[in-house]
């Protein structure tokens, strides 16, 4: 079984997507980033990563 | 008209700065695409990276899944945003640019590791970098590039002042600026 299987919930994959916003290292391996995302996943599965609902929501802006 | 011209459209009708992802950009994206986010802050090494975009079950909706972006806890405002920003543009991606199964998250991930030449590159690969743009151009949209361009041009704005109106990160400024914007936004409009 490949390591990325349990990535993609049930469903038409079509749509799906899984994609990196880079770091500050130019050099990094695929395990590393690999890493990155699991060690997300499993923040998301402890309940200790925080939901960000409102965003940049409460942003004062102005008209031009 | 494309998606992405319809939504460059939107943010740039609004005449407002600055423009949000929450109450003016995500509203249309999921509009014009389909697709549904939600974001966590979590911990992650910046140094490899800041954030990332993936697939997560939700029996709540129809097709069972929604996109979550998740991006790292450190960052400031501006970068979270930019962050966000840019993996929500991924919605816009053609389907052979979609990183959708094992063997192309694998490729993903070694071309990131070790870019090839550009002829080589996959579209997998190919479309990180036009997302930075999207994210560029919707926080930036034309009205706000022609009301400031000048004055920063002339040196009477600095590179962080212009980013703080817009709260992006400052490094973006210098690209968001320049001629390259302009060609990147009107080729982008054509694929996208």
């Amino acid at each position: 079984m490949s390591k990325f299987d349990t990535l993609f919930p049930a469903g038409d994959p079509t749509e799906m997507d899984i994609k990196f916003f880079p770091g500050r290292k130019s050099q990094v391996s695929p395990e590393q980033l690999r890493d990155q995302l699991l060690r997300a996943d499993a923040q998301v599965r402890q309940g200790v990563a925080v939901a960000d609902e409102d965003l940049d929501g409460n942003l004062p802006f102005s008209e031009d | 008209m494309s998606r992405l011209s319809a939504l460059l459209q939107h943010v740039d009708a609004l005449r407002i700065t600055p423009v949000t992802l929450r109450r003016h950009i995500l509203p249309k994206v999921e509009e014009l695409t389909g697709a549904r986010f939600s974001f966590v802050a979590v911990e992650l090494d910046e140094d490899i990276s800041l954030g990332h975009l993936r697939p997560i079950e939700d029996k709540t909706l129809q097709n069972g899944w929604r996109f979550q972006v998740r991006y790292s806890n450190k960052l400031n405002l501006c970068w979270q945003r930019f962050v966000q920003c840019k993996e929500v543009m991924h919605a816009f991606d053609p389907q052979e640019a979609k990183a959708n199964s094992d063997a192309r998250v694998a490729q993903l991930l070694e071309e990131i590791s070790v870019p090839l030449d550009s002829g080589n590159q996959t579209p997998v690969y190919r479309s990180e970098n036009p997302t930075l743009w999207m994210a560029l151009a919707v926080f930036c949209p034309v009205r706000f590039r022609n009301k400031y361009r000048l004055l920063y041009e002339q040196g009477h704005l600095t590179p962080y002042e212009v980013a703080l109106k817009a709260r992006i990160p400052e490094q973006y400024v210098p690209a968001m600026m320049s001629e390259r914007m302009e060609s990147a936004e009107k080729a982008l409009k054509l694929l996208r």
